[in-house]
């Protein structure tokens, strides 16, 4: 898989903006890709060591209009750990 | 901050500023208005206040952020400028930012005009004459005449009839279609026949009449009378009940001591004739000053910018608003009665303008040529003085400590100082003339 179909887009929230200072990066990734190829995805675009990955799954939620029902869209996000001392700027920057 | 002052050549009277703030300034300016916007929009993702800097200028635009923080940092640093270049601007600046951005400093361009240089012509030793019409014996007289009008008394006439210029004692009563008005009836009023309070037509009808006779007679008002009455027609009933005439008060040591705290008669026309000097001295010396404040406008060279015309002007047209307010007319009225419109008379009144703001000018330079500095006490007396009676401390404080409020009674100050500089360093020619003379003479 092509890493920049791999990496959705990166998801900057309070929280996520606290974690940065722990060298943990949040995504919005792909819901077929594993942990390996997030790994390399992050690694080939932003060139830093990855240490680990953690991916969450949040499943769509049940939307209800009238008598139609709907989801929302499944995301997969994944929080990347980078090596002991490595940033990834452009993304402090955002 | 850095300033750098430059005088336009062809326009005298205005000044550029060139300011440069410096960038930790402009960044801790542009930082506060960070966390005063952080706390107004709202990011998805982030409570209100809590996103980073970065996150919230991608969001607003970091020139909004910059523009914000302008909007207080420009006016502070350009006030910091005006006190650092020592100049006195009398309008509103023209503004150009030149530079800003992250790391670098705020350059900006501020052109305003200022009071103009003053080239003084001569102002000492000017030659002036004091013209004050000498007090005549008829002056006099006719003063303390009209004192003795004013002591007149009524007394009974004891005459048959009445006449013109005497005074009746009436009970009255009109009815206009048979009802009574305001102000229609009215019982033992003593009215002078003929006098400026009584209709003419009202007065008409009463002569000839006898004590206790009685008249009935129909008045018209006039179309300018009150409006419930113009235009309509009364049916007055009116009994004589006496006819009074004025006595004035003999010319006498007894009128003099009625009139005031005078012994004899001598003495009050001595008193009159000391007040109508004292009255023509007042006028001959303010004559006299404007005499020579004009000599030495004359002779200074100013280049007055346009501004100081306008805003001088714009206080003329106010003083004369206030005034026929006073008068009871409002300016719209004054405006149809004479027939012009504003910009007519805005236009009359433009030269009054600027002779006044030159006059002032130049009195504000003979003050400073001549060092006529008033003292920081003097300053504090003149503003107690505007103050009036003073409203609570804390005001009065505050209205002292005003730097615009001293400049400005400052500037008074030195303005009488130097007209009484221009008076006393004059060359005066009094003269004394005949107001008779005076009269055929125009």
């Amino acid at each position: 898989m092509d890493p920049r179909e791999v990496i959705k887009r990166p998801l900057i929230t309070e929280k996520a903006t606290g974690m940065m200072e722990h060298g943990k990066y949040v995504f919005e990734v792909d819901r077929s890709a594993n942990k390996t190829e997030i790994k390399r995805a992050v690694e080939t675009i932003f060139d830093v060591k990855v240490r680990k990955v953690n991916t969450i799954r949040q499943p769509g939620k049940l939307r209800r209009r009238g008598r139609a029902v709907g989801r929302t869209r499944e995301v997969k996000k994944a929080i990347v750990t980078l090596a002991e001392g490595q940033r990834i700027p452009i993304f402090e920057g955002l | 901050m850095n300033t750098r002052v430059e005088r336009l050549s062809d326009h005298p009277a205005r000044v550029v500023l060139e300011v440069e703030v410096e960038p930790q300034r402009v960044e801790q300016s542009v930082n506060n208005v960070y966390r005063r916007l952080a706390r107004q929009v709202r990011i998805p993702g982030f409570r209100p206040g809590k996103a980073p800097r970065p996150v919230v200028e991608r969001h607003v635009g970091k020139d909004t952020l910059y523009q914000e923080a302008f909007e207080e940092l420009i006016p502070e640093a350009y006030r910091e400028a005006v006190r650092a270049a020592d100049i006195e601007p009398v309008a509103q600046a023209k503004i150009d930012i030149l530079e800003y951005g992250s790391g670098k400093p705020l350059r900006f361009k501020a052109e305003v005009d200022v009071k103009p240089e003053v080239k003084l012509g001569q102002y000492r030793g000017l030659k002036v004459e004091k013209r004050r019409p000498r007090v005549t014996d008829e002056a006099v007289d006719a003063f303390v005449e009209g004192i003795r009008q004013r002591h007149a008394e009524l007394v009974e006439a004891g005459k048959p009839q009445l006449e013109k210029g005497d005074y009746a004692v009436i009970d009255y009563e009109g009815l206009i279609d048979g009802k009574p008005f305001r102000g229609g009836a009215g019982r033992g009023e003593t009215v002078e026949v003929g006098g400026a309070a009584v209709l003419p037509e009202f007065s008409d009808q009463l002569i000839g009449m006898a004590p206790g006779d009685e008249r009935e007679f129909e008045v018209t008002f006039p179309e300018n009378s009150r409006e419930d009455i113009a235009g309509k027609t009364a049916k007055f009933r009116v009994t004589l009940h006496g006819i009074k005439q004025k006595r004035l008060p003999e010319l006498d040591d007894e009128f003099a001591k009625d009139a005031g705290d005078y012994e004899t008669l001598e003495e009050l026309r001595a008193d009159v004739r000391r007040r109508l000097e004292e009255a023509a001295e007042e006028d001959a010396e303010a004559a006299m000053r404007q005499k020579l404040l004009e000599q030495a406008v004359a002779a200074a060279e100013v280049d007055v910018p346009p501004v100081m015309v306008e805003q001088e002007l714009a206080r003329v047209l106010d003083e004369l608003a206030m005034s026929l307010v006073q008068n009871g007319i409002t300016v719209e009225q004054y405006l149809k009665s004479s027939g012009q419109t504003e910009e007519q008379l805005a236009e009359r009144f433009r030269d009054t303008a600027l002779a006044r703001v030159k006059a002032d000018l130049v009195l504000e330079a003979v003050a400073r040529a001549e060092q006529l500095i008033p003292s920081e006490e003097e300053v504090d007396a003149r503003l107690v003085q505007l103050l009036g009676s003073a409203p609570d401390e804390k005001r009065r404080e505050q209205f002292l400590r005003d730097e615009d409020n001293r400049r400005a009674a400052r500037n008074t100050l030195m303005r009488s100082k130097a007209l009484d500089f221009l008076a006393s360093h004059a060359e005066v020619t009094e003269v004394e003339f005949d107001p008779a003379d005076e009269e055929a003479g125009e």
